[in-house]
């Protein structure tokens, strides 16, 4: 999500590096644009529902308000002139991200000022996110999202503006103004998933297995599965639609990025909402805050084994409710405090992509330390430029759509991204158990520990607490995990060096 | 004091600067370029680089601001580091921009905000930036009814 203003910058620096080894991409962006040129002889921009690079525009999608186009359309229109350049004056050698940062410093009469002074400030100025940044800065959660960030921010600081005035007129037509920068978050706000980024389903799919099954199949070989029938007694299955949850949740205050929202504003945000990073519900307190929510779902069978409730409630985060319209979701990340993890789809729909710990998927660069994962390219972005990739891999990714009923269990370590397909209500949980736990006490003991976890207040402590509360539980599992993992080491090693064993495989 | 090692920088009109190499690789263009050369080649680091005053500055600006411990001087310092004109503030930031400084490229940034605000109406902005009104008279007209919330 776009973040704050005030480390939008140290954003912007590291997508510039990850522009580099992006540029191989960014120009097929380019050539396929100005091949589009030949669809629209006269015009140089989209009209509605047009194709653009062989992407679907959304069918709300707006006419591009601006006409933004990408730089690869002025190389070929010998003799035009920016008008991005012509506007900014000597401002125009900064970046369109430098130009983004310095307006994020600026309040809306400012912005407002500015949009009059030239075409391309006025291009620069209607900019979404800024006008995001301002609503979500001044008013927190407590905003009535209205068309735009920008009209949402005129309509509750101006109020006695007449907003259909904007809406009316489809803004001006600066029709000679490109920008990569602008270009791309315009698209990325507005295209569809393809319909190929959704074919690939090659996740194991059980139905009714034992726990011991799960558990020898999956959980110990750190094997993802889709679990299906296991919500069927879940009363949240059919009760669980908008009007239901709008009348259960009342004024209560869930956690949207960086704000918290009642449940009512949050759906009026999503029904009208069309941004590259649409913000996502996603509260761990949740039952806390409305019991009967906890009480209409029952954890999967599989997933009962639950050591950090011995920590009763100095447990970190453990539990999520997460909304969402289509088009938000998850990048890539693992999940924290090296733990495992269930999804249940109640409403909805879900696309998952998944690598191995070992396989850092592309278009991602963790810090050494796993402190840090630059990804800064959204979902769609990354679909855009990097899942191409994926299908020369060898090491394919696990990929499947979950649907409402269906449980996706998500093994300690693995990459995931998650994308909604439609609007989606989930519960989504994660754990440890005997299987995880030595994985777990590891990560809780590394010395930037008070960076990594997550979850928690009292994350230096964690280690500790966590680690006597089980021996106080459960005396003695430790150390025969201990002894367990150490034989299995020795019996590896074991069979490396007996050479009548067959061929074998490293994995690293 | 330890003496650290010194890299010496060149700039595009020959002028040598010796800068300590911790300050130095704050750019991240001589930080790459250090290691990818040779990964001892810290000391007598020639590159050629942008006019002398920018370098200068860069410098200047270094070594203040690692000599400055204390938050408050710090920031005295830094207020009256960027109070300089637009063309000065186009040449540091041509400068940060090419020389890869975060710190530095912030502060152009913030400062250049601080112009905007500054600027009374319209006219003194376009005087500021250089910039020529390049709307017709038609969008004017459409983008004055459109903003006109402003003013409200």
């Amino acid at each position: 999500m776009l973040s704050c203003r005030g480390s939008l910058l140290s954003q912007t620096i590291k997508r510039k590096t990850q522009n580099k080894p992006k540029n191989k991409t960014k120009l097929k962006t380019n050539k396929n644009v100005s091949r589009t040129r030949d669809f629209i002889p006269k015009n140089m921009h989209l009209e509605d529902n047009e194709e653009e690079v062989g992407f679907n525009l959304k069918s709300s999608a707006p006419s591009h308000s601006h006409w933004v186009q990408p730089l690869g359309n002025l190389y070929f229109n010998p003799g035009a002139l920016n008008s991005r350049n012509i506007g900014l004056g000597n401002l125009q050698i900064l970046s369109d991200e430098l130009v983004l940062e310095i307006l994020g410093l600026l309040e809306g009469t400012q912005l407002g000022v500015l949009a009059t002074v030239s075409k391309s400030f006025y291009v620069f100025t209607s900019h979404e996110p800024l006008w995001r940044n301002l609503v979500l800065d001044n008013l927190k959660g407590r905003f009535f999202y209205n068309r735009s960030w920008k009209v949402t921010y005129i309509s509750t600081f101006h109020p006695s503006f007449d907003v259909s005035r904007i809406a009316r007129s489809s803004g001006l037509r600066v029709r000679d103004f490109y920008s990569d920068y602008l270009f791309q978050s315009w698209l990325c706000a507005n295209l569809e998933m393809k319909p190929e980024w959704l074919e690939r389903d090659n996740i194991i799919r059980k139905r009714g297995i034992s726990v011991d099954d799960f558990v020898t199949n999956f959980e110990e070989p750190n094997k993802p599965v889709l679990l299906e029938g296991c919500m069927d007694n879940w009363d949240a299955l059919g009760k669980w639609d908008r009007d239901y949850l709008v009348n259960l949740c009342g004024d209560a205050q869930f956690a949207v990025g960086p704000v918290k929202m009642r449940l009512d504003d949050y759906f009026s945000y999503a029904d009208q909402v069309k941004e590259e990073r649409p913000l996502y519900l996603f509260d761990p307190k949740f039952a806390e805050k409305i019991p009967t929510l906890g009480s209409e779902y029952d954890v999967p069978v599989y997933f009962r084994e639950d050591l950090f409730s011995v920590l009763g409630n100095r447990r970190p985060d453990y539990r999520w409710i997460i909304i969402g319209p289509a088009g938000s979701g998850s990048s890539f990340h693992i999940d924290p405090n090296s733990t495992s993890a269930w999804n249940a789809v109640i409403r909805g729909s879900k696309k998952w992509i998944l690598f191995p710990p070992d396989v850092v998927p592309p278009g991602v660069h963790p810090s050494p330390d796993g402190a840090e994962v630059a990804c800064p390219v959204s979902i769609i972005e990354w679909f855009m430029n990097f899942y191409d990739a994926t299908k020369d891999w060898k090491k394919r990714p696990i990929e499947c759509i979950c649907k409402a009923g269906e449980v996706i269990f998500v093994p300690n370590g693995w990459w995931h991204l998650v994308i909604n397909l439609e609007e989606s209500v989930a519960i989504t949980q994660n754990y440890v158990s005997r299987r995880n736990l030595l994985n777990v006490f590891d990560f809780l003991k590394k010395p930037n520990a008070s960076e990594l976890v997550s979850g928690t207040t009292d994350r230096i402590n964690l280690y500790e607490n966590f680690k006597n509360a089980i021996e106080a539980s459960f005396p003695g599992t430790i150390d025969g995990l201990r002894l367990k993992a150490k034989q299995k080491k020795m019996s590896f090693w074991d069979s490396v060096i007996d050479s009548k064993v067959g061929a074998f495989k490293f994995y690293f | 004091m330890l003496l650290s090692k010194n890299s010496a920088l060149e700039s595009k009109d020959n002028e040598i600067f010796e800068v300590e190499e911790s300050i130095a690789i704050q750019s991240e263009l001589i930080k790459t370029m250090t290691t990818m050369v040779n990964s001892k080649a810290y000391v007598n680091e020639r590159n050629q680089m942008v006019p002398e005053a920018r370098c200068r500055k860069q410098a200047n600006y270094h070594v203040e601001q690692n000599n400055k411990i204390v938050d408050e001087e710090l920031s005295d310092w830094e207020s009256k580091f960027f109070e300089v004109d637009m063309d000065d503030l186009h040449e540091l930031f041509m400068a940060a921009n090419y020389l890869e400084i975060e710190s530095l490229l912030n502060g152009v940034t913030k400062r250049v905000g601080d112009f905007i605000k500054a600027c009374k109406n319209v006219e003194v902005i376009r005087q500021t930036f250089g910039i020529n009104n390049d709307f017709a008279a038609q969008q004017e007209e459409e983008i004055r009814k459109l903003n006109s919330w402003n003013h409200i």
